[in-house]
């Protein structure tokens, strides 16, 4: 079993990966952002068709970062040229809209067809306790529990992260106090759009998927960071790995495997239900 | 505006003469594809309406749409299997109403999660079905034991006119139940669950029945769905990726109107053809819907809601708005005396409350006799909206007593304290947009209340407090009326006691006179005391018989207002002053 338990650390590794993406998105651009696999997806894609056209892993990764970041700072664009007053609630509106459009565009061009993606480090594994771990799997974990430290140290301590909480808090009081409040917010787009790419990225060939179901891991990534209320990378981190990790183990038992994919969903209506159980009332007095 | 009101019903003729003249063009004139088309357009029509009450109604963000389909449409093929020889219509009306309890299931997550938070739980309950329908299939699909369409339903043309049938009796149902309380306190939610318990309605009530509603929609659409495929699959249509693309296309639309969920239905259906027409792929239909909902989402409304304005901005050009007209020779109730001479309309006793380790009030006591205007002043701070919230119910886990008309009301819950004889307003103003004034008058009021409460009755209580005449949609009304409105809203209701929290805030100084005026003459003319909170001092002793001021959450002063306001705890309380006490 506990074989299968670290067989579901590489999905865990990318689930952790997309929500801290979600949390650092909530926290700093004010959006429970439903496109960010779609987004990632796309950059994800262009990268397993570079390699199939014959390019090294590297080069066609950043290529594929570079298509997710620049689809993420059209929508990220879009968004705060035409919602930046609008509260969360209309914004993860627009997102949804956003994640229907690119997933069927997605689709459209990449087929219904599963690609074979490149694997990172060629597949190659190490043994740890008797148990086969590969390199992809560890690295993507690694760069997740990176990821939600430098987010993390960024946001408390230098005067950029201050500046984009401020920003997302009160977007025109910092853009009165000369905050450059919708470039700050374009460029956190860019950049989780690029990291979500390269997650997606590594967690595909053990998928073997095709578009729409790399496009439909934002579940078990938005499971992941409910478990901090979307606002904590660090539970973003455990909570993606965990899931993972569950998932993983469910392979054991081959009547619970089949319905694996309900255990993320388990998870956000426990975690949401129970850490807003006091919430008699909404917000508007 | 009651249902049986021959305006709305003339209003609403030409509407359903182009409804029904639309839904009679494809037996007549479509292709047998077309008509199958025109079937399918019907069915997601009927699932729209669902989206349009709970989304599009109650803003409650609902992803779930398809996944009430899918109910529906298991249990109709379940009972194919189980019950085959049960007839037709009885098997589809218990696949519909099976679905009612799901969604008020699905509903009770939604009493605690808001916005975005339960948008996420419901599209995570429709993949959850979906998860387990994919593993077990629907019933029969795998034996191939499909359900069959009755014999007289076994053409195109007949099934479409059945399902047409359909749409028409679901829309009726939800049009009309839309025009009552239920539909009212949808609206209501939309704007504020306060402000919808403060009107003494149930908020989780409205929730659940809105859910409800919304789950009979697609119980209905996913039992004539699985008729029309003969089965069902979890994929495709009935998929949670459906429920996102049905939501989108609520919002592009305006599904909460009969004319917005036929026009859904009609592009979701035919999408196919016309991309085919363009000569573009077929399969991009999601990418329009997704592009029209955030050009939806961007002006705030959908498809109906402009066709709606046109028509109804040609209508208010003609009609300037005016004041409702005072009915001639009429004179409210008199006012009963209540029926032990002493018991005040409210009795407050010890009542302390904390925020944490804050104490926000501390042993107040407060008593407003019978027929009396009290105010209760402070510095921003003392704890005067707070004392308000807990009297009301909307703060309960206070120590202390709260009685109204001598019975004690601790144990009620904010909408019940409604009813027993507590209204409030809102520092805010909480009127409702959505409604006409006197659906929102009406919301307030209890079967009984709205027995008393006679069209000249609500004519007089609008005239007197200036506001337009009851047919008058209140969101076209400018922000000083609307809070004359709510204090007129609370007063509907002929309570023991109103309490207004700074009706005249951020109001000019003529209209605060005029409310000032208004608010004297209450407790003679309607009934309810009054209890007042004011930072206007001109207004208080303008119409305050006694004065209560608090300062951090204790009472300092207590008296008639001249005596009150030249106390020097007063006066340093509101100056900062020291003086020796």
């Amino acid at each position: 079993m506990f074989n299968y338990a670290v067989s579901g650390l590489i999905y865990g590794g990318a689930y952790a990966l997309v929500a801290v993406c979600l949390v650092v998105m909530f926290r700093m651009v004010r959006v429970l952002n439903f496109a960010q696999t779609a987004i990632g997806a796309i950059g994800a894609y262009v990268a397993i068709i570079l390699s199939e056209h014959g390019w090294a892993y590297l080069p066609a990764a950043l290529v594929g970062a570079a298509a997710g970041a620049g689809v993420a700072v059209i929508c990220g664009s879009l968004m705060s040229a035409w919602f930046a007053d609008a509260p969360t609630e209309r914004r993860s509106t627009v997102a949804i809209a956003i994640f229907i459009t690119l997933l069927t565009l997605g689709f459209r061009i990449a087929g219904s067809t599963p690609r074979v993606a490149p694997e990172l480090f060629g597949g190659s594994t190490f043994r740890i306790f008797g148990v086969n771990v590969t390199w992809a799997g560890l690295a993507v974990v690694l760069a997740a529990i990176v990821l939600a430290f430098l987010v993390d140290v960024f946001l408390r301590g230098t005067r950029l992260g201050i500046r984009l909480r401020a920003q997302s808090e009160r977007p025109q009081t910092a853009e009165l106090l000369g905050v450059p409040s919708r470039w700050l917010a374009v460029g956190v787009w860019g950049v989780t759009g690029a990291i979500t790419a390269v997650g997606l990225l590594v967690v595909t060939p053990s998928r073997g998927a095709d578009f729409l179901s790399i496009g439909l891991l934002i579940l078990p990534a938005l499971a992941a960071a409910s478990l901090g209320l979307f606002r904590s990378t660090w539970l973003a981190v455990v909570g993606g790995v965990g899931i993972g990790i569950i998932t993983g183990m469910t392979e054991y038992w081959p009547e619970v495997k089949q319905y694996q994919d309900i255990i993320p969903l388990a998870v956000i209506v426990i975690v949401l239900m129970w850490t807003q159980r006091k919430e008699v009332w909404d917000a508007a007095r | 505006m009651r249902l049986a009101d021959p305006r709305w019903i003339v209003r609403s003729l030409p509407v359903a003469v182009v409804v029904l003249v639309l839904l009679l063009i494809p037996p007549v004139f479509l292709s047998e594809f077309d008509q199958y088309n025109a079937t399918t357009a019907a069915i997601f029509a009927i699932a729209l309406l669902g989206l349009g009450v709970v989304t599009g109604r109650a803003a409650l963000i609902c992803l779930a749409q398809t996944a009430f389909m899918a109910v529906g449409a298991f249990v109709i093929l379940w009972l194919n299997v189980h019950a085959p020889g049960m007839p037709f219509l009885i098997k589809l009306v218990i696949a519909s109403l099976i679905t009612v309890p799901i969604g008020v299931l699905v509903s009770l997550p939604a009493l605690r999660l808001r916005g975005i938070n339960l948008g996420v739980v419901t599209l995570a309950f429709s993949t959850a079905l979906t998860v387990y329908l994919s593993v077990k299939g629907f019933p029969g699909a795998k034996q191939a034991n499909f359900i069959e369409r009755p014999d007289a339903l076994m053409s195109e043309g007949s099934f479409y006119l059945f399902a047409a049938g359909a749409f028409i009796v679901v829309a009726l149902i939800v049009t009309i139940l839309g025009r009552t309380n239920i539909g009212s306190s949808w609206s209501a939610l939309r704007e504020s669950e306060r402000a919808t318990a403060a009107l003494g309605r149930s908020a989780p009530i409205a929730k659940m029945t809105a859910f409800g509603v919304s789950a009979l929609c697609g119980g209905v659409a996913g039992a004539i769905f699985a008729v029309q495929l003969g089965t069902a699959e979890p994929s495709g249509s009935l998929s949670p990726l459906g429920s996102l693309s049905l939501f989108a296309l609520a919002i592009m639309v305006g599904s909460r109107f009969v004319e917005g969920a036929l026009i859904g239905g009609a592009l979701f259906a035919f999408m196919p053809t016309i991309l085919k027409l363009l000569g573009l792929p077929q399969d991009i239909g999601d990418i329009f819907f997704g592009v029209g909902a955030i050009l939806g989402l961007r002006r705030g409304f959908g498809a109906a809601e402009d066709i709606r304005d046109v028509l109804h901005r040609r209508r208010r050009k003609t009609a300037e708005l005016g004041v409702a007209e005072p009915p001639v020779g009429y004179e409210p109730p008199s006012v009963p005396a209540p029926a032990d001479g002493s018991a005040a309309a409210l009795v407050v006793e010890g009542l302390t409350f904390s925020y944490g380790q804050v104490k926000a009030l501390e042993d107040v006591s407060i008593t407003v006799p019978h027929g009396s205007v009290v105010a209760l002043i402070g510095p921003n701070g003392a704890g005067k909206s707070t004392f308000i919230d807990c009297v009301t119910g909307f703060n309960r886990s206070y120590s202390g007593s709260v009685s109204a008309a001598g019975s004690p009301i601790d144990g009620y819950s904010a909408h019940e304290r409604a009813h027993h004889g507590v209204r409030r307003s809102f520092q805010q103003g909480r009127t409702i947009p959505d409604l006409s004034i006197e659906e929102y008058l009406r919301l307030g009021l209890s079967r009984e209340q709205r027995r008393v409460a006679t069209p000249d009755f609500i004519d007089d209580l609008l005239a007197f407090f200036s506001c337009p005449p009851r047919d008058t949609r209140v969101g076209d009304i400018d922000v000083g009326t609307r809070r004359l409105l709510e204090v007129a809203g609370a007063v509907a209701a002929q309570p023991e006691l109103v309490l207004l929290d700074e009706p005249a805030a951020g109001l000019g100084g003529e209209e605060s006179e005029e409310i000032a005026r208004r608010i004297a003459e209450i407790p003679g003319r309607y009934g309810p005391s009054v209890l007042l909170v004011e930072h206007d001092m001109e207004l208080v002793t303008a119409i305050a018989q006694h004065v209560v001021v608090l300062d951090f959450g204790r009472v300092i002063a207590d008296g008639t207002p001249d005596v009150v306001l030249s106390d020097p705890k007063v006066v340093s309380a509101y100056l900062g002053e020291e003086v020796e006490v």
